[in-house]
């Protein structure tokens, strides 16, 4: 039987006799909350608890040594093991490898993940979003995290924001609802009246660390959630900083927009606001057509704004949070592969920023088509494309590097302090900006890309190539440089850099798969761990894959057979010596005094 | 040789030789000069003697004083030596040469006035060797720096500082994109 949260039951006689969550194969979409923080005391009372179950753990664990235990006994130690392992606790972790993965399926249902050892902590099938009377067929969308309690509100639960929409078209009413992380209990739930034709999480929260969002329906007006006044204070103090851009894929058209006032309506609605036309980017639709388009992550966290190049030179990178990637396809080429003849396809890239429409780099790709499936990090896009002409996968870097910070090379300066490197910017100074590009090619065909995220964003950074055979490799991106030569210097070979060759190099032991496929991948999602060196990777699909990768090697914590009593023992050992021959050279001095 | 002690004990003290000599006048000298000898020379030079002695004292701390103010010049160039052959990667040896070269002139310059205590005299100028000892461990000082640089160690370049530059905020903030499928 399949129920309407897809899920599977085998019914016999009227029993059950096994039940499978088959919704979690169609992940919509996924975001992470934290577990709750360890509290004292409370390991001690369980264990007190269960004094009769401890025992009988031990007994059952001293017959598996003495090899005297049934099978079903040796079911029931292995099942012990694996509740009481340090990987499957429900508080918060040292290193940040213990979350919780709140994921969203086409069903409507949110399922709660461990990432210790992947078992589902909560499920809720969202009442607002099952099939009535009043929501006819219930679509969710997205997932964003709405409260985040970090310094305020700490006795409140982290909570998720769900939002659908009623029915297959645009417009269609939206459904709003919001989700305790820790329990899966919807704590509120929305229907207002207008659509959700885009969501935009603000970068400022309130006073309860409930972030700001504003929902844009399809008449052009924005709603501010919360509908708190405190909210509509922190909008209006950022009024002219907030802006819209909208891609209009149909038409071939992307346009910007900023914040004007208040709607102009009949009913008054403080929450609603109007927004007026800034720039717009129109497409000539005789030669190109928006295939697709990519930005970076809002909660990305970039370490210097340096990159130092050899011989002591530094470069700047352009990093903007408001940079828009947009790949344009021939319109007789934005098919299938091999339906056009390489004279009349091109990919024309283009890469602009979304607060003044400026278009800070473009680049055309003769013979080549889509699909195109692109990375953006950093001051970096990696994308992946079809080159007609080669019959083969190819993959392109583009760095940004601001050149208007370039005069910044006297020394004295730095020391002294006197350089306005870190004084905000803002995108109307219009700097003046260097792109460096270069093309690999690449065996495999793609279906997702992703860059792995860390905490502080020192570690060097690994791309996560999700290939048609449903595994994932992971690429260094040191292979995607555009510095790479084909005779490096040998400071150029110090720095780190790789000669060039035509094509990427697949090295069988980088996937991170390991001899497992992920049947039917559809995406990949990196969340950084508390720990620099570590990112974790969660790969959806059919199936669902979680692991813990760390591009540089765990170069922050010691190996896990470092043997702590060799080290005290030296120690100990030391410092005796250290006595003894004070002792000894003391008395030797009083000898030779007395001589 | 009976020398006037009195009668007393004569016997007993037949062996008895008496050092102490009451004959520092030349009148109640009872013993005969050697040949070639003549006494008025000593009375005459005893100032002069000693003043002698003290000049000869004096320069040869003098002399002293200003061969240890050269002796850093001969460590210099041992030193300068070894950093050569330390060679201009960054490897365990070079790193402890260079900072050997480095702490040895700095412990000297501390210790400045306790090596120049023994040649410490009124009459001896103890302020050039001391000035020339001190110019050349600062000299020695220079050369440790100056294999710091050419192990690029020193922060001299743009680059060294500016790693350490967070990205700058931005003031204005823009989302959006398609439309939600």
């Amino acid at each position: 039987m399949v129920m309407e949260d897809h899920s599977l039951l085998l019914v016999q006689q009227g029993e059950i006799v096994w039940s499978r969550e088959d919704g979690l194969a169609s992940v919509v979409d996924v975001t992470t909350s934290e577990l709750p923080v360890q509290k004292e005391g409370v390991s001690v009372a369980k264990v007190e608890q269960n004094l009769f179950e401890w025992l009988k753990g031990h007994m059952l664990k001293l017959k598996g040594t003495l090899m005297i235990a049934s099978p079903d006994d040796l079911a029931a130690i292995q099942a012990l093991r694996l509740r009481s392992s340090e990987k499957s606790k429900m508080t918060r972790d040292h290193n940040g490898f213990r979350k919780l993965l709140i994921v969203l399926t086409r069903a409507g249902k949110v399922f709660a993940l461990h990432t210790g050892d992947g078992r589902v902590v909560w499920s809720m099938l969202l009442p607002s979003l099952r099939k009535s009377e009043a929501c006819e067929n219930p679509v969710g969308l997205h997932i964003y995290q709405w409260q985040v309690p970090h310094h305020h509100a700490l006795d409140e639960n982290p909570s998720v924001l769900v939002v659908g929409r009623c029915g297959p078209s645009l417009s269609a009413p939206s459904v709003l609802s919001f989700i305790d992380a820790y329990t899966g209990m919807e704590l509120k739930s929305l229907s207002p009246a207008h659509t959700a034709a885009q969501v935009i999480p603000l970068p400022h929260t309130d006073s309860t660390e409930q972030r700001l969002h504003l929902i844009i329906d399809d008449n052009q007006h924005a709603y501010l959630y919360p509908r708190t006044p405190e909210a509509i204070d922190i909008l209006k103090h950022e009024f002219s900083n907030v802006y819209w851009y909208s891609v209009d894929a149909d038409n071939g058209v992307i346009r910007g927009h900023a914040l004007k006032s208040n709607c102009v309506q009949e009913a008054v609605d403080e929450y609603c606001f109007d927004f007026r036309d800034l720039w717009s980017v129109v497409f000539p639709s005789e030669s190109e057509k928006i295939i697709a388009t990519m930005t970076r992550k809002a909660n990305e966290v970039v370490h210097t704004q340096a990159k130092v190049m050899t011989d002591y030179d530094v470069m700047y990178k352009y990093i903007s949070k408001n940079l828009l990637f947009v790949a344009n396809a021939a319109p007789k080429a934005a098919g299938e592969i091999g339906t056009v003849i390489p004279e009349e396809a091109w990919l024309v890239i283009y890469i602009l920023d979304t607060v003044t429409g400026r278009i800070l780099h473009r680049m055309t790709h003769h013979g080549c088509q889509g699909p195109v499936h692109a990375v953006f990090s950093e001051n970096w896009v990696v994308y992946h494309y079809f080159n007609l002409r080669a019959h083969r996968y190819e993959m392109s870097v583009v760095e940004i590097y601001d050149q208007s910070r370039a005069d910044n090379k006297d020394v004295w300066r730095f020391v002294l302090g006197k350089h306005n490197l870190t004084s905000p910017i803002s995108s109307y100074s219009r700097p003046e900006v260097i792109a460096k590009s270069q093309s690999y090619f690449f065996t495999h065909s793609v279906k997702a890309i992703e860059a792995t995220s860390t905490a502080k964003g020192i570690t060097s950074k690994q791309l996560l190539i999700g290939t048609i055979g449903d595994q994932v490799l992971a690429l260094d991106k040191r292979f995607l440089d555009p510095r790479r030569t084909v005779n490096p210097s040998q400071a150029e070979k110090e720095d780190g850099i790789i000669p060039l060759t035509d094509s990427l190099p697949i090295i069988p032991q980088s996937y991170i798969t390991h001899a497992l496929k992920v049947e039917g991948l559809r995406g990949i999602v990196t969340v950084p761990a508390k720990l620099e060196s570590t990112s974790l990777v969660f790969v959806y699909g059919v199936d669902l894959f979680f692991t813990q990768i760390a591009p540089s090697r765990t170069y922050d914590s010691l190996t896990e057979d470092f043997s702590y009593a060799l080290l005290l023992l030296t120690i100990v050992a030391l410092v005796a010596a250290i006595f003894v021959t004070w002792v000894l050279s003391e008395r030797k001095d009083l000898q030779d005094k007395w001589r | 040789m009976d020398k006037g002690k009195g009668a007393m004990g004569s016997n007993a003290r037949r062996w008895a030789v008496d050092f102490s000599d009451n004959s520092t006048s030349p009148s109640s000298r009872d013993v005969p000069d050697p040949p070639g000898f003549s006494r008025a020379s000593i009375d005459q030079d005893d100032s002069t003697l000693s003043r002698q002695k003290k000049d000869a004292e004096s320069n040869w701390k003098a002399q002293k004083a200003w061969e240890v103010a050269q002796a850093p010049f001969k460590n210099l160039l041992m030193m300068g030596f070894m950093m050569w052959m330390a060679g201009s990667t960054v490897h365990l040896f070079s790193i402890g040469i260079t900072f050997s070269a480095l702490w040895q002139p700095i412990s000297a310059l501390q210790s400045v006035g306790k090596i120049f205590e023994p040649y410490k005299d009124s009459r001896v100028e103890l302020l050039g060797p001391k000035l020339l000892f001190i110019a050349l461990n600062l000299g020695g000082l220079a050369l440790g720096v100056w294999k710091l640089n050419a192990l690029g160690l020193l922060p001299t370049h743009t680059s060294d500082w500016v790693s350490s530059l967070p990205p700058a905020q931005e003031v204005e903030y823009s989302g959006g994109g398609g439309v939600l499928i």
